[in-house]
């Protein structure tokens, strides 16, 4: 079994390899290459059309008509806020909490509970699952894309579970990648900071009559947090922390890393009913240890992360749809450090159709089979174990969307899918809504929405163990043991009700509020000195999100506000992730200045957060967050240089625990950098 | 072994990489440096803008085989007009015609490009005429040459339909983002396409 792994990735790079080769071959072979023809473009087409939502659903859909809201981060807006890690630029968004617990490491979480190893919000790169499937987090430094080839960015506020499946579960984040037929050329860009940092990436697009792909390649180069000025330690367990064997007082902060990435994509179209879809990812990830459960390995980290898919999407009819879609996650962490030597390999097979009934009724089902298995390499004390590996899991899941249009005002749309997983056996999600025109024009939409979600533990919830900081014989400091029972899925059930308003021309107004119950949260329950995680208890969360947008003259404008006021049902309850701040809001702006400089300005407030239900690691303290950002375009708009300072107002971050961390250090905050980049 | 080394992950990254950009320098050996998108889809709007639009009968009269678009300044377009160039639009050939822009001459005493041997005649002759961002500081001057000669002016600077210009790619905006002002086109005697103001980011007219 455990060569099958090694021959079957051996065979998908052959396979990836031989694909570039016959890709290249072909479109070396083209005598011409086909332009975008332009001239021909029906004006309407010409002019840049408002973008689709895809993932309130899995149908394109107007942003004004959706089941559920979602927050849409454009190509511009993250190119023009000079930052280069995802989680990063979700911070300034309604509807996100964003913790950095050092320079590699975040949580993201639509509306919290957020950590390294959460997975209550699902992440997506157009549609393909990319949370750890093991230890459930979102890594999200390892991810193989680039950050410039990101055409915009979805975040679904709400129980997604109905249309994406298991752990959608506060919310969804989709990544939808740039058509390849949008960038050709060579594209060439690297950013430098005061800290002596680096983030390069050159992509290569091409396009042909049938054929269009890119390809880019990057590389970053991070300076550990003390060589960037921060980096002091604090522990938030003095007592164990003062045993030697812990080795507290030699601890060095070492979050450097020195990271490649590679993303692919090609696009074949056969006819004009069928096309063909396939793409490689590769990431290499080489960062400095951290400590996790009072263990700290004094070695560096090493993975790599290969996502490959195809997908055939055909037009049977003018009414009727189908795709299919094959897609394989690999992951191999290469060196022994927090975790023994583990690879995962996922592979997931998936099909929708599509299917117009009337002009107003529009009909989706599908469903997916997922095959997942995970291999552990030379088991030892210190790390954590996997009881029982190799495992191998199943999924299958069912899927139905139903949208009618009643009248002219009045929409109904209901979500069904359910579940059925080898580890936690079957589930299901629902998700109905109604939307209703206040005016003819359709303007001003109301939107009330049920929806039920469930979160899945993955494997690594369900059967590592830990025993760490020794203390002589087979005794441990730190003890974590395997749940005494079943871990069940956890449950959410919400409803809500917004409001999406254009209130005129150029300005549009959204407010959504809601009330999430939660049942079966999974957090740590210690006893006798052993920690083994549970299905505690419940929460209630209620909340309100409003943005407001207007488009100006010369750029655009957004302010948002947030309240999110969840409370679990027992007081400093575990909930093995951070809770949400209370309060946030955010403004961005954007203006052309003279001498075509592009300003950006992004800022976020955040309340405090409380943390884990461990009043020994604290709250984290209110933040704001300012980043300003200055461009310029020039030979003739192909080449761009920009100016940026990240985080403005802070020198320094005070550190932030992560679940299961016994320490935590500063990060760096205030940061120069400067970015060129030139296309040919 | 299930993991493989870290020799090999790297052979297959470095030959990967390498594969990539062989071909990439392959395929890019014999193409030519291309104009940004922004201008090939600028160049179209300026190809629909002359298809719609309706001049004054002695300006259609005035040269019955050619219909002209004139682009004075920095030429951002590059060959985009390439494969229109020559076609037949409105039963006439259609011509782009490059002028060097006033920036590019010398300043007289008085301070003002110096247009003395400038063929001013072929400027007002245009059908269409782009003035280019280079223009920025003497876009007022080129309108007030074209002024009475019925030409359908068109710009990417600040401020050119509110001093004269009819129509204007907003700068800064997304691509394709433009400006109309009505009074100015009206003036010039010429007329557009009801599907052209439908798409304008912005209309100035009498009434406002």
């Amino acid at each position: 079994m455990v060569e099958r792994i090694q021959l079957s990735t051996g065979k998908l790079f052959c396979i990836v390899f031989l694909s570039l080769l016959v890709v290249n071959t072909v479109a070396l072979a083209e005598s011409e290459a086909q332009e975008e023809d332009f001239f021909n473009m029906p004006l309407d087409e010409l002019v840049e059309q408002p973008y689709e939502i895809v993932s309130a659903s899995r149908l394109k859909q107007s942003a004004d008509k959706l089941s559920v809201p979602v927050t849409v981060i454009t190509a511009d807006d993250i190119h023009y806020s000079g930052l280069t890690e995802i989680p990063d630029i979700l911070r300034f968004y309604l509807g996100v909490d964003v913790l950095q617990f050092d320079r590699n490491q975040y949580g993201a979480g639509v509306r919290g509970l957020h950590d390294t190893t959460s997975d209550r919000t699902l992440v997506l790169v157009d549609g393909r699952v990319c949370n750890n499937p093991a230890f459930g987090g979102m890594e999200w430094n390892r991810l193989p894309i680039l950050v410039e080839d990101i055409q915009r960015i979805e975040i679904v506020r709400g129980p997604g579970g109905a249309a994406w499946g298991a752990n959608a579960f506060t919310g969804v984040i989709n990544i939808i990648m740039k058509e390849p037929e949008d960038v050709t050329g060579f594209w060439g860009s690297t950013t430098f900071n005061d800290f002596g940092d680096s983030y390069s990436h050159l992509r290569y697009g091409h396009r042909n009559d049938k054929i269009a792909w890119r390809a880019s390649v990057g590389y970053l180069d991070r300076e550990t947090s003390d060589d960037a000025g921060a980096g002091d330690y604090i522990s938030g367990s003095p007592a164990l922390t003062a045993i030697p064997s812990m080795g507290y007082s030699s601890f060095q902060t070492r979050d450097f890393s020195r990271n490649w990435y590679f993303d692919t994509e090609l696009k074949y179209k056969e006819s004009e009913s069928t096309t063909w879809t396939t793409g490689a990812s590769y990431s290499n990830i080489h960062i400095g240890d951290y400590e996790l459960t009072g263990y700290f390995p004094g070695r560096n980290g090493l993975t790599s992360w290969s996502r490959f898919f195809t997908r055939m999407d055909h037009e049977i009819s003018d009414a009727t749809s189908v795709s299919l879609q094959w897609y394989g996650n690999f992951y191999t962490t290469h060196e022994k450090v927090l975790t023994d030597r583990y690879a995962t390999s996922e592979n997931d097979i998936e099909a929708q159709i599509n299917h117009q009934i009337s002009d107003n009724h529009n009909l989706s089902f599908g469903g997916n089979l997922r095959y997942f298995r995970l291999t552990v390499d030379s088991p030892s004390v210190q790390s954590v174990q996997l009881n029982g590996e190799p495992f191998e899991e199943d999924w299958a899941g069912l899927f139905l969307v139903d949208r009618y249009d009643i009248n002219e005002r009045l929409t109904l749309e209901g979500q069904l899918r359910t579940d059925w997983y080898s580890g936690t056996e079957r589930d299901w999600s629902a998700r109905g809504s109604m939307l209703y025109a206040l005016d003819e024009a359709g303007d001003h939409t109301l939107r009330l929405s049920a929806a039920k979600a469930y979160r899945a533990p993955a494997v690594g919830f369900r059967k590592a163990s830990i025993s760490r900081i020794p203390l002589g014989g087979p005794v441990f400091a730190v003890n974590y043991a395997v749940p005494l029972e079943d871990l069940k899925n956890e449950e959410t059930w919400a409803l809500e009700a917004g409001y999406h308003g254009k209130l005129d021309e150029d300005l549009t107004l959204r407010v959504d509020t809601y009330y999430q119950r939660f049942t079966h949260l999974i957090g740590g329950v210690t006893t006798a000195g052993v920690t083994r995680l549970a299905n505690i208890d419940g929460a209630k969360g209620y909340g309100v999100e409003c943005e407001v947008s207007k488009h100006l003259k010369k750029g655009q404008l957004s302010a948002w506000y947030s309240f999110n006021g969840l409370q679990t049902d027992q007081s400093d309850q575990s909930i093995r992730s951070a809770y949400p701040s209370k309060n946030k809001a955010g403004l961005r702006f954007r203006h052309s200045l003279s001498y075509d400089w592009m300003m950006n300005v992004n800022y976020s407030y955040n309340d405090h957060m409380e943390t884990y239900g461990n009043p020994a690691w604290g709250e984290i303290p209110t933040n704001n967050r300012l980043d300003l950002t200055f461009a310029r375009p020039f030979a003739k708009g192909n080449g761009e240089f920009m100016v940026g300072v990240k985080d403005v107002l802070n020198k320094t971050i005070a550190p932030i625990f992560g679940t299961g961390s016994i320490t935590a250090h500063d990060t760096p905050g205030r940061t120069f950098f400067a970015r060129m980049q030139y296309q040919f | 072994m299930i993991f493989m080394t870290m020799k090999k992950q790297n052979a297959i990254f470095v030959i990967f990489g390498g594969l990539l950009l062989l071909s990439a320098y392959c395929l890019s050996a014999s193409a030519e440096t291309e104009t940004p998108r922004e201008y090939k889809i600028k160049a179209a709007f300026l190809y629909n803008f002359i298809k719609t639009a309706e001049w004054p009968k002695e300006t259609m009269d005035r040269d019955s085989e050619k219909i002209t678009i004139g682009i004075i300044g920095k030429n951002p377009f590059g060959d985009a007009f390439g494969p229109i160039e020559n076609q037949i639009v409105k039963d006439r050939i259609l011509v782009i015609k490059y002028f060097s822009g006033f920036s590019e001459r010398q300043k007289n005493k008085a301070g003002k490009p110096d247009l003395s041997d400038y063929d001013l005649a072929s400027l007002r002759q245009c059908h269409a005429l782009f003035i280019c961002s280079s223009e920025v500081h003497f876009f007022r001057d080129i309108l007030k040459v074209v002024e009475n000669g019925h030409v359908l002016t068109v710009s990417e600077v600040d401020g050119f339909v509110e001093n004269g210009g009819i129509i204007n790619f907003i700068p800064g905006a997304s691509k394709g983002e433009f400006e109309v002002n009505l009074i100015t086109l009206e003036k010039a005697e010429l007329t557009i396409s009801s599907k052209i103001l439908r798409i304008a980011k912005r209309v100035i007219s009498a009434e406002k």
